[in-house]
């Protein structure tokens, strides 16, 4: 589904755990990775919208978000600093995804930066 | 959202959700309080359900503010995923549970 805002991004998340009957911690982990992500390229990249993806295949939750826009250095906002009262806004939202998801990937294709989290 | 009272030590406490639509405005109605601290601060979560960077940020945000008055900052109420959300931000190495 293409997307351009967080609301309607967050309100397909909602559905998608009710039609599958997460429970409230994956939904939770799940809404947070989700905002993270829309929130991160909404206010750090020129895209006016995004593709949102989500499959649930047995135990597992496979989120795909893609957008147009210039590559994203994740390298940039990653936190360098183990104090967290040291971390840029940016930089906290992307530890919490690395810290939640069992796997967290970046990649750049064809001009659209696609990020693929796994719960 | 937020309510906030400020008597013996000022307490924020945050209900439902506190994230990127909604944490500016926190901010913003927390702030004065910040400017003028002259207690300690609560923040209660015991009504929050959930919160992301962006509220985290909020709550960063008062921190610095004890910090700078020398004054300290509980957490109060959390549990669930909220709790989990507070540890592996690493918010208990500044902020004292009670």
């Amino acid at each position: 589904m293409i997307f351009d805002s967080l609301e309607d991004g967050l309100l397909f998340v909602k559905q998608f755990c009710h039609e599958h009957s997460l429970d409230e911690s994956t939904a939770y982990k799940l809404n947070l990775i989700t905002e993270e992500l829309i929130t991160n390229l909404l206010k750090h990249s020129d895209a006016i919208s995004y593709e949102l993806i989500l499959i649930k295949k047995e135990y597992r939750i496979y989120l795909n978000i893609n957008y147009a826009s210039q590559f994203f250095d994740m390298n940039i906002q990653k936190p360098r600093s183990s104090n967290v009262q040291n971390i840029e806004y940016g930089g906290l939202g992307l530890f919490l995804i690395q810290e939640m998801a069992l796997e967290f990937h970046h990649k750049y294709q064809k001009g659209r930066n696609i990020f693929e989290v796994i719960l | 959202m937020v309510e906030v009272t400020n008597d013996e030590q000022l307490v924020i406490k945050l209900v439902q959700r506190l994230d990127t639509t909604n944490a500016e405005n926190t901010a913003a109605i927390i702030e004065e309080y910040l400017d003028d601290l002259v207690s300690d601060i609560v923040i209660d979560v015991t009504q929050l359900e959930y919160i992301s960077s962006a509220g985290l940020q909020v709550v960063l945000k008062c921190a610095k503010a004890a910090k700078e008055k020398n004054k300290n900052i509980y957490l109060r109420g959390a549990s669930g995923t909220v709790k989990e959300i507070f540890q592996i931000s690493g918010f208990y190495t500044f902020i004292k549970e009670i």
